[in-house]
């Protein structure tokens, strides 16, 4: 009997949604009142554990739709990463003097990921165009 | 870099997509290589050049600029 394989584009998308499921519960528990600056030791480093662990499995999924994709893509994708690399550093870099003036208040590392990773969707977007 | 892929692909009456599917690349791929604003690696040139039967030269040309 032969086992029919699946097609690898829809097994990559069960893994997105798995893995994003997955971030998605790990982050909403791991900001639970429960887990605000928990004082036991064990605590505390399962907080950190289950906000990583469940984060990196997303990470692995993106980086392997990204090798799975043409050289072309890839390309755009390259761009788009270096672009989103580069105003994240400069957001990072004026929100920590900004903040060191006393003009706003500090700039939250979660935010600035989030903002990395908008620049790349929008990125991947807007640089096809360039292309056609 | 100039190249002959619309030309050799209307001769095949292949569409973009078709000749995507049968090197492994997205449409939008040949797209940016027939208008120039791409250039492939040398493995996806030769897979386009052994496709039509020519040598990668036959296919792709270097500009002066280049």
């Amino acid at each position: 009997m032969t086992q029919q394989k699946l097609d690898p584009n829809i097994r990559l998308l069960g893994q997105v949604a798995v893995t994003t499921i997955l971030w998605a519960a790990t982050f909403v528990a791991s900001k639970t009142d429960t887990f605000d600056h928990p004082e036991s030791l064990a605590m505390r480093i399962a907080l950190v554990a289950m906000g990583v662990g469940g984060f990196l499995p997303v990470v692995f999924v993106y980086a392997k739709s990204i090798r799975m994709q043409d050289e072309f893509n890839q390309r755009i994708h390259y761009i788009a990463l270096s672009i989103a690399f580069a105003v994240t550093a400069v957001v990072s870099y004026a929100s920590d003097l900004l903040f060191q003036a006393g003009f706003i208040a500090r700039f939250p590392s979660t935010g600035l990921w989030a903002l990395m990773v908008a620049i790349w969707f929008v990125t991947m977007i807007v640089t096809p165009r360039f292309y056609r | 870099m100039k190249n002959r892929l619309r030309v050799m692909r209307a001769e095949f009456n292949w569409s973009q997509m078709e000749l995507g599917m049968r090197v492994g690349v997205s449409r939008q791929a040949i797209n940016a290589i027939e208008t120039g604003k791409y250039d492939p690696s040398l493995p996806l040139a030769m897979k386009l050049a052994r496709l039509f039967g020519k040598t990668v030269e036959e296919v792709f040309e270097l500009e002066e600029t280049d």
